[in-house]
């Protein structure tokens, strides 16, 4: 069994030189007039694995509100998933969350 | 698609059966043939816009440098779909990634044909004039719709 480690000292993170914490990207999918209902749930089905009943509700987000926020996370994450959803002919855009 | 008992395209134990006519197998071969020419000549098209949407809509720097690395990934991903469509179009009986491309395929034929006949929220088939020169393309529209909600109910599992 190995030695228990010899305590290190660690240098304690200086919190005055984080200037700004890497806020985390929404992707929102809007509103369009030709894309289906029934097709739009079950894209967000399939590309995110959500539940019919919530891939329903935001589909209802986008119809009725005109836009939903259907995932968020680190920049290249939420490029990816607004691609995925580029070949899936929806129009999904991507922001900073403010 | 009319007087049948079943619906014409849908899911079984032994994959999604596709019951359509040679008549209806042709109208969509000439539909994907042509969105295939149009992807090849001019991608840059207005018509073909929905197809590329932009991404970063509050930054149009970032956009403009997804839009190098996403079209032509984008471009190889509707023409693999759409090959995949084309060369099962004569299939009865479609596997899980063969109606997957028949899905998206009819999904882009339905995008480029609504933004060329600028549909709206309030398009209804039911206004339907014939003496509109566009009736024919509004029709085919309107049957691509249909086409669309089997494949997505096939889709379902």
């Amino acid at each position: 069994m190995a030695a228990s480690p010899s305590p290190v000292e660690l240098d304690e993170p200086d919190t005055d030189t984080i200037v700004d914490i890497d806020k985390p990207w929404i992707v929102i999918v809007w509103n369009d007039p030709i894309n289906l209902m029934q097709y739009v749930t079950f894209v967000f089905q399939k590309l995110f694995g959500f539940s019919k009943e919530k891939a329903h509700k935001l589909m209802m987000d986008v119809h009725l509100k005109g836009k939903a926020v259907v995932s968020s996370g680190p920049r290249d994450k939420a490029e990816l998933d607004v691609f995925r959803l580029h070949e899936h002919g929806l129009w999904a855009t991507m922001q900073q969350d403010s | 698609m009319i007087f049948r008992s079943k619906p014409p395209i849908r899911r079984t134990d032994k994959g999604v059966v596709v019951d359509l006519s040679s008549g209806e197998r042709d109208l969509l071969r000439v539909l994907v043939l042509e969105l295939r020419h149009r992807l090849g000549d001019d991608p840059d098209a207005p018509e073909l816009r929905r197809l590329f949407p932009t991404a970063y809509h509050q930054d149009p720097q970032r956009d403009a440098e997804y839009q190098i690395l996403a079209r032509s990934e984008l471009n190889d991903a509707r023409l693999g779909s759409l090959e995949t469509m084309l060369a099962s179009l004569g299939a009865n009986l479609l596997g899980d990634d063969q109606a997957q491309c028949w899905l998206t395929t009819v999904n882009q034929l339905r995008l480029v044909l609504g933004t060329r006949l600028d549909i709206g929220e309030d398009d209804d088939e039911d206004e339907l004039d014939p003496a509109d020169p566009e009736a024919q393309e509004r029709l085919i529209y309107h049957w691509l719709t249909g086409v669309l909600v089997l494949l997505v109910d096939a889709s379902m599992v």
